[in-house]
């Protein structure tokens, strides 16, 4: 085992950060994907990403819930916070890039391999060095320089380790203000809903929550509230076929399950607001999106930063930009060989830093910035 | 968390192997009274079989989506349009309403009409029933409702009150998820449990609800001498909400999703689709199908669909009922059947206020009161249409988030029938097809395109406040189901007959209706565009003045319920007077309407009911002896308990 | 004949809805829509409609300086001189002007009405010309909704309690509409 890289609270702090964007990080592929899927087609993918997706942000408030819990203050405008894409993946693989991609194979094995159950193979194996390439990296360890995780479910491992270490040093850890919490009132979709976090217990129970609904660490292919892990969700792509309560992790049994991969928008792979024509109407759309999704980052922010109200108004502006990436992506990239348009994820940087919200938190963006 | 529908359940229950099994319970119809029922009968641990005359596919995702293809790809987007058609189980259409000529039915559709008053009443035949179309308003009667005749000398009493359901309106607001705050529905006599809440908080009102009742609320009405104040109140609704962490005590509301094979995450918060009627297209309103997919998952609950009751065999000693014959069409749409029975200790007719009756009837069971099928009621909507001053951003949230209730209940119901008025959020839709009539006006006559186009739509469409008077129907022993084997189905079941005229009590009410209208539009400084066609296949005229009149689709009164056997169909359990082991649920055992959507209501009395079921099946320990109606017949099997 | 181009299609679009280009090709149906007319009225009328549409434009433009007559390829038409050159050349029109019409609302409503039975009967009817919805997206994909800042009723939900507030409505739209 290797010494723990969480000695104190800002440690910890610096790691939420990290895991805040580490969340978001895996939002807009998924969204690609998913939006890039023709209308009244392909409702079996559809859903599957869909789901994954709101689970996602359900993670980012969970995420947020622990960090307001020890005193930190959540900020998703931060520069950097969203990464450029292609970005690295913390799957011990130096090759292996997460790109915005259409609906597709490839696609799909990217996302296996985001919510891949990753033990490190060797105990003293969670961090890796990072590698030298410019692109990227989601998860990495904000305070053993150049170091990274194995995986997002090493990553957690280190968070609830180090946070139960630090816990048992300082009992004023979980100091936050409780009105900073959100209720699971405020969100809750399908699959799990918030856990409202004041104290070590229930920080763990949160995380170890994220941990499983993605990959199903320790608890197999579904977890205690019978929810199937997000890898599985999407294995069911590649297998064909549903699984069922009982199911060994390669044989699902349960419904078939199809994917037409042909009634999807061909977008443009990691397109970026330089591919689109300058100055042209569609540039400016795409440009638009991107200070919306902007505003919705501010927007967040404010909600976990007091405002849990704010969640409501998030979910409608989540169902415009549904309106506006369906706009994109049904759009020809004029010069780019029939391929479509898609939302760039450049976010302004005039956008959205709340007053309200922490300083940039030090060291802590460095590892999503180019 | 999502409805898990056991895969294959639809299928996998053999007809010929069902026939052999004594049920506990045999049910007509998988609407929400048999689901509800079968549920609770099933967790006690009883053998039921539904019987359920729609296609006989498994509740998925898929399916579901495949209704809302259906739905985007129609023309005409009416209530029925989302489902199937299948010849062998018709439906009704709101579509199929023509005027009546005197002396000369109606017998183009389904349902035979033989007016006087043509009535656009729908169902729907698939599982789930008419939950899978209904709007989910949720509101309880009143508990004048159930008292009508001692106080207003109009109508029927109750053999039940309010006090008596509550605690079933309170099992009922549970299953079905409603979506409200107390504060908002303890009116009129309403009361509530200290610290009852409901399931989830009340949906906010609309901007166009806000709009009207910045103006409106504080109207004075006086009324029989009575003066009351008007105000939009928010509506009880089936749907799913924020879930309120009080509910049950404080152990807060799991909101119920989508039904499905396999698991998915649908059906959570409702999105303001603005399409509860005809399909909600994420399964955040509540339809029966969650309850039945819950029932069936207990292993104990069988389900025959494409299976339509043809017959209710009685024992002619003991006036028991011994069977259910039905006829088990092998696709929708082709002739082929094959004629099954259903074998079962009790009996339980829930298919709905004109299937109940027409089996009935058609089996030669008129109730020795012979008020089977007699006091057929349902709504008479009356709507009233303007333009407000402003846009207020119609067409958007529910159909329906507020409305005006104040006039539900009051001593003017001694002469003139009461309603609730409803803000209906998507604008003239209802009365005159807006927005696409809108659209074509524009374009064709208004010579309209481009920028006037969009500045036309604004002004006309987001303006647009229509009211929906829902006006209270008493019942009435002339408007009745009938049935005449001149009339049949494909299967040859006789289709039932309505004979419908609206009250002379109702119609002051409409009229009333209409007047306040007036004044209400006027008080908000709103152009009044209502105008009544008098080609309008529910055209009435009162008092000199003419209404367009349409039906609500709140089936009721059909098989009344009462303490006297000779002035009702069943008793106070809905357990038929004539036959003991034979159960009339829904809304046909309801005396009176008021001025509530009649679900909420169905629920509560079939959840009252399961209980007065389950105390007959474990008081009646005895072997039944069964008096076979056919030859060589092996002995029914014993169900393993 | 030349088959007519869709290029075109999409700026008599424009011109008659008062949409942007990218929101009609964000609907993902307007290569259906052009099908869909080409059908229904058959190639001929729909090149004549797209040939009136282009000599509107030009009869409208008008150079930098407001003369009009400026070279028809990059000169901005002047919109009145627009709205004349539109109705006299095809909304006035027998032939043209019912087509444009059904265009208008084939975007708007995601529906093909039927033509006028006058129209049918001077100029030939189609077996495609009966009343229909183009694909179970089209309805969803109405422009009418779009004016209206609401979604079509069953699609594109806007969000739990999203109805309380105002609607989504361009200020230019609401001025018009208070008395």
């Amino acid at each position: 085992m290797t010494a723990s890289t969480i000695n104190n609270r800002d440690d910890l702090i610096s790691y939420l950060h990290v895991a805040m964007a580490l969340e978001h990080a895996t939002i807009p592929p998924y969204l690609t994907a998913y939006y890039s899927i023709q209308s009244t087609t392909n409702s079996d993918a559809a859903h599957i990403i869909r789901v994954v997706a709101v689970e996602e942000m359900l993670h980012l408030t969970l995420v947020a819930n622990i960090l307001n819990a020890i005193g930190g203050r959540p900020d998703l405008t931060r520069p950097g916070f969203v990464p450029s894409y292609p970005a690295y993946l913390p799957d011990g693989e130096d090759d292996f890039t997460v790109d915005l991609r259409p609906l597709s194979p490839e696609a799909v094995e990217t996302f296996c391999k985001i919510e891949r159950p990753g033990q490190a193979p060797r105990a003293d194996g969670r961090l890796l060095r990072t590698p030298d390439s410019g692109s990227p990296v989601l998860a990495f360890s904000p305070t053993a320089e150049g170091m990274r995780f194995y995986s997002i479910g090493e990553f957690y491992a280190e968070i609830i380790e180090g946070l139960e270490k630090v816990a048992a040093d300082d009992p004023k850890l979980f100091s936050g203000d409780p009105a900073l919490q959100v209720g699971p009132e405020y969100f809750y979709s399908g699959g799990g809903a918030v856990i409202v976090v004041s104290d070590l217990d229930s920080a763990c129970r949160a995380l170890r929550f994220i941990a499983a609904q993605g990959e199903g660490l320790d608890s197999g292919i579904y977890d205690a509230d019978g929810e199937l892990a997000h890898y599985y969700r999407f294995r069911q792509l590649q297998l064909g076929r549903y699984y069922q309560m009982g199911d060994a992790p390669d044989a699902p049994s349960g419904p078939p399950l199809s994917v037409a991969w042909d009634d999807v928008y061909n977008v443009k792979v990691s397109a970026r607001l330089a591919d689109y024509p300058a100055g042209s109407e569609l540039a400016g759309v795409a440009r638009d999106f991107n200070a919306a999704y902007g505003a919705f980052l501010a927007l967040l922010t404010r909600a976990f930063n007091g405002h849990p109200g704010l969640l409501q108004d998030a979910v409608c502006d989540m169902f415009r930009l549904r309106d506006g990436f369906n706009l994109l992506v049904r759009n020809p990239l004029p010069g780019s060989d029939g391929l479509h348009a898609a939302p760039t994820f450049e976010i302004p940087a005039a956008f959205g830093a709340d007053p309200e919200a922490a300083p940039a938190a030090g060291a802590s963006a460095r590892g999503v910035t180019r | 968390m999502y409805a898990k529908f056991p895969e294959g359940a639809a299928k996998r229950t053999d007809p010929t192997a069902a026939s052999e099994v004594l049920y506990d319970a045999v049910i007509v119809g998988g609407g929400i009274a048999g689901a509800l029922i079968a549920s609770r009968l099933g967790d006690a641990g009883k053998r039921v079989l539904i019987l359920e005359a729609g296609p006989a596919e498994d509740l998925t995702l898929r399916g579901y989506e495949s209704y809302l293809d259906r739905f985007y790809s129609a023309t005409s987007k009416d209530n029925q349009s989302p489902y199937p058609v299948a010849a062998n189980a018709p439906m009704p259409r709101g579509t199929d309403a023509r005027r009546i000529v005197p002396g000369a039915p109606d017998a183009s559709a389904y349902i035979v009409q033989s007016g006087p008053f043509a009535t656009d009443t729908t169902y729907t035949r698939v599982l789930g029933g008419t939950t899978m179309h209904w709007e989910a308003k949720t509101l309880r009667m009143l508990p004048e409702d159930f008292r009508m005749h001692t106080l207003y000398g109009e109508g029927a009493d109750w053999p039940l009150t309010y006090e008596d359901l509550a605690p079933y309106y309170n099992e009922a607001e549970r299953e079905i998820g409603v979506s409200a705050d107390v504060k908002d529905q303890a009116y009129l006599g309403m009361t509530f449990d200290e610290d009852y809440v409901f399931p989830m908080k009340g949906l906010p009102l609309s901007y166009l609800d806000r709009m009207v009742a910045k103006d409106l609320d504080g109207m004075p009405v006086e009324l029989d001498g009575e003066r009351r104040e008007l105000r939009v109140r928010p509506f009880p609704q089936g749907r799913n909400g924020i879930p309120n962490p009080a509910f049950d005590g404080g152990k807060g509301y799991v909101p119920r999703g989508a039904v499905s094979t396999y698991q998915v995450e649908v059906g959570g918060r409702c999105q303001g689709n603005n399409n509860c009627v005809p399909i909600c297209p994420v399964q955040a309103k509540y339809h029966a199908g969650k309850t039945l997919a819950v029932a069936l998952q207990s292993g104990r609950v069988d389900l025959v669909a494409q299976a339509v009751a043809y017959k209710v065999h009685v024992d002619e000693q003991t006036r028991r009922v011994t069977e259910i014959e039905y006829r088990r069409y092998d696709r929708p749409d082709s002739p082929g059947f094959t004629t099954m029975r259903a074998r079962g200790r009790l009996f339980i007719l829930a298919a709905n206020a004109v299937e109940n009756p027409r089996l009935m009837l058609a089996s030669g069971l008129r109730s020795s009161s012979g008020l089977m099928g007699r006091n057929f009621m349902d709504h008479a909507y009356l709507l009233a249409w303007a333009l407000l001053p402003e846009v207020a951003g119609t067409f958007r949230g529910t159909n329906c988030t507020g409305g005006i209730t104040d006039l539900r209940g009051g001593r003017f119901r001694r002469r003139q029938a009461a309603f609730s008025v409803d803000i209906h959020n998507d604008g003239w839709g209802w009365a005159r097809g807006a927005p696409m009539t809108d659209l074509i006006d524009l374009v064709d006559a208004g010579g309209r395109y481009g920028e006037s186009l969009r500045q036309g739509l604004v002004d006309r469409v987001s303006r647009q406040l229509q009211l929906a008077f829902m006006v209270e129907v008493p019942a009435n022993p002339s408007n009745r189901i009938t049935v005449d084997p001149a009339y049949t189905d494909h299967l040859g079941n006789m289709r039932p007959i309505l004979t419908y005229d609206i009250p002379d009590y109702t119609m002051r009410g409409v009229a009333y209706a209409r007047q306040l209208s007036r004044r209400i539009f006027a008080r908000l400084g709103a152009e009044d565009h209502t105008a009544y066609d008098p080609n309008f296949w529910g055209y009435a005229v009162h008092a000199g003045e003419g209404y367009e009149i349409r039906g609500g689709n709140h089936l009721a009164g059909t098989h009344t319920m009462g303490r006297d056997p000779s002035t009702s169909v069943v008793n106070p359990d809905q357990r038929c007077w004539d036959h003991d082991n034979l159960y009339l649920v829904g809304g046909g055992s309801m005396p009176t309407v008021g001025t509530s959507n009649v679900t909420l209501t169905i629920a509560a009395l079939s959840l009252r009911s399961s209980r007065a079921m389950l105390a007959q099946l474990d008081a009646e320990t005895a072997p039944i002896t069964v008096t076979s109606t056919g030859a060589g017949r092996r002995q029914p099997q014993e169900v393993a308990r | 004949m030349t088959a007519p181009s869709f290029e075109e299609f999409l700026s008599l679009s424009v011109d008659v809805t008062a949409f942007e280009e990218t929101v009609l090709l964000g609907t993902g149906l307007a290569r259906h829509y052009l099908a869909k007319v080409q059908a229904a009225c058959g190639d001929e009328v729909v090149t004549a409609l797209l040939d009136a549409h282009r000599a509107a434009r030009a009869d409208a433009a008008v150079d930098a300086d407001g003369h009009d007559r400026a070279l028809p390829e990059r000169a901005l038409p002047d919109r009145a001189l627009l709205d004349r050159a539109l109705r006299h050349r095809i909304f006035s029109d027998d032939r043209l002007g019912p087509v444009a019409r059904n265009v208008i609302k084939l975007w708007y409503a995601g529906m093909w009405y039927a033509l006028p039975p006058e129209w049918t009967d001077c100029y030939g009817a189609h077996a495609a010309g009966e009343a229909s919805t183009v694909t179970a997206a089209s309805y969803q994909e109405g422009l009418l909704w779009r004016a209206i800042g609401a979604n079509p009723p069953g699609a594109k939900a806007p969000g739990y309690g999203s109805w309380a507030q105002p609607p989504r409505i361009e200020d230019r739209y609401l001025n018009g509409a208070t008395k």
